[in-house]
């Protein structure tokens, strides 16, 4: 893969990762992979403005401590 | 009585007309069908147009209700569905053009139960692509607000809304997996409501976001409304998140009594930068139910900030996952911005994702904990009146100089999967004059408390009679 493409992946990814809790960001050196692995070099650069706005709207979610009790929910609603 | 003085009738009043076979399914399917014919090119509400399919089935119903087997409130009355419910071998666009041409084997859980109660299939209605909030201008073009053709009627079930506020069907259905049934109800006065989550089946329609969507009900009057969702509701094992709840008769709800009933008003957040005039007719509004004796509760509804960020993942990663096969296959068949709303969902971290369903969990409880201290919640239905066509702008959408911060009223019901209503709460000064809407929310499944309060606010105002005025 070429290197601007992989420091361009690294850069989105750090964008969208830069919370310590989720781990460190996509090294240069590694493949996209998954989902984002099929996006040209052109549509991640449409994109990166994109991925920049969401990260400053998930900055706040990213920050919040939620408490280890605080479990996702599954199946319906009940009254 | 003379179209669109017809077409604006209530539910229940045309219910009575055929009933009482002072008016035929035939004559009324007609009037919608002339109503259409002249207005869509204009509107662009519907996509779809089933002429000959309404009027067999206004004939099977106008026979029906002749032998006295008459089915309910919705027999013989028109309705059309947002383009994204499957109705068994008619065309289901989903509003895209990656979809133009499908047509469905099978028909959806909804559709099929408005087929049971004698409704009449007159057309599908025009959304934006896959519902994928604003800013995308759809398959055919957008729809337009019948009070303004400049204005945009809100998406995504953009044609639901337009079609009855332009008088073309007395009842639509849409979905709203961030407002997109609400949105269109303020911006064309009308009533929509997002039913709890579970309370009406999703089978058969496109996903947008499993956790998010729901399928709701709009009309001119609450009565509309709770007799769509009578037929609507109920369990469907085919929608895993379906709810397994009795259904109440929402008709007893309708009694015009909010005595002593606690309206929770939050204190913060929601009424931040809320337009001068929407805020001037929600104070209006809370006048009116406390001088039929509700009672206001000041609430604070906490981590309300978090809301919009825990929705926007949800939501964009799910239906990034949802279209896995139509963005590796078909991305130039997608509106720029939708395409680009998917690829960027496709970078959701799964700690993101799962840390947003956690949040959603904490809302929850925090509606448990609210509405052990009031029955309904006031929101705004949206900050501002409807915005010009063309200039809508989604929230990924940059702004020049950049927008404040405005609190989304809308999220908080799909995220935590309450229900919550939209009805007129009145107009701008204008020019131009257009609508305004005020939002209420109860807890899970209790429909009946939204009907009443509703039900009150609007037999004491006016705003609902209005219609606009279109050649």
């Amino acid at each position: 893969m070429p290197l601007a493409r992989r420091r361009l992946l690294q850069s989105l990814a750090t964008a969208t990762a830069s919370s310590a809790a989720l781990g460190p960001p996509l090294s240069a050196q590694q493949p996209p992979t998954g989902a984002t692995a099929q996006l040209s070099a052109e549509r991640l650069r449409v994109l990166q403005p994109v991925l920049e706005r969401r990260r400053t709207q998930l900055q706040p979610l990213r920050d919040f401590v939620l408490d280890d009790s605080v479990a996702p929910l599954r199946g319906p609603l009940m009254p | 009585m003379a179209a669109p003085d017809l077409l604006y009738s209530p539910v229940p009043q045309l219910a009575a007309l055929l009933r009482s076979r002072k008016l035929s399914p035939v004559e009324l399917v007609r009037a919608c069908l002339d109503r259409i014919e002249a207005l869509n090119p204009k509107v662009n509400a519907f996509l779809t147009v089933t002429a000959e399919q309404a009027l067999e089935q206004a004939r099977t119903a106008a026979k029906e209700i002749g032998a006295g087997r008459y089915r309910g409130l919705l027999h013989g009355i028109p309705y059309a569905p947002k383009d994204m419910l499957a109705t068994k071998g008619i065309r289901t666009t989903n509003g895209s053009r990656i979809t133009t041409d499908w047509i469905p084997d099978y028909e959806s859980a909804v559709t099929e139960r408005f087929h049971r109660a004698g409704a009449i299939l007159i057309g599908k209605l025009n959304l934006l692509e896959f519902a994928m909030g604003s800013g995308q201008k759809g398959l055919n073009g957008p729809a337009r607000n019948p009070w303004d053709l400049a204005y945009s009627p809100s998406g995504s079930s953009s044609g639901s809304g337009a079609a009855i506020a332009a008088g073309m069907v007395p009842i639509t259905i849409g979905s709203d997996s961030g407002g997109s049934i609400r949105g269109p109800a303020k911006s064309c006065g009308v009533v929509g409501l997002k039913p709890t989550y579970g309370r009406v089946s999703r089978y058969g329609v496109t996903t947008l976001s499993w956790t998010l969507d729901h399928v709701g009900p709009l009309a001119k009057t609450i009565a509309g409304v709770a007799a769509m969702l009578q037929v609507m509701a109920g369990f469907d094992r085919r929608d895993e998140a379906s709810a397994n709840v009795p259904v109440p008769d929402y008709a007893k709800a309708l009694t015009g009594n909010v005595k002593g009933l606690r309206i929770g008003v939050p204190t913060e957040h929601y009424f931040n930068h809320v337009h001068p005039e929407t805020d001037a007719a929600l104070r209006q509004a809370r006048s009116v139910l406390k001088d039929r004796g509700a009672v206001e509760v000041d609430i604070t509804v906490r981590n309300a900030s978090l809301c919009s960020a825990a929705s926007g993942v949800i939501l964009n990663s799910e239906s990034a996952a949802f279209h896995e096969q139509r963005i590796k296959k078909h991305a130039d068949l997608l509106d720029p911005l939708v395409r680009e709303r998917l690829e960027a969902g496709t970078f959701h971290t799964a700690v993101d994702y799962i840390k947003a369903l956690r949040i959603r969990t904490l809302l929850m409880e925090e509606m448990n904990r609210i509405f052990q201290t009031c029955d309904v919640i006031l929101l705004p239905a949206g900050n501002a009146p409807p915005r010009l066509e063309g200039e809508i702008v989604g929230t990924d959408m940059p702004t020049d100089p950049p927008a404040p911060p405005r609190p989304d009223a809308f999220n908080l019901a799909n995220v935590t999967g309450i229900p919550a209503i939209v009805l007129p709460c009145g107009f701008t000064s204008g020019p131009p004059t257009l609508p305004l809407g005020i939002q209420f929310c109860a807890k899970p499944f209790d429909e009946s408390t939204l009907f009443r309060v509703a039900h009150a606010y609007e037999s004491a105002t006016t705003w609902h009679t209005r219609f606009p005025q279109l050649a």
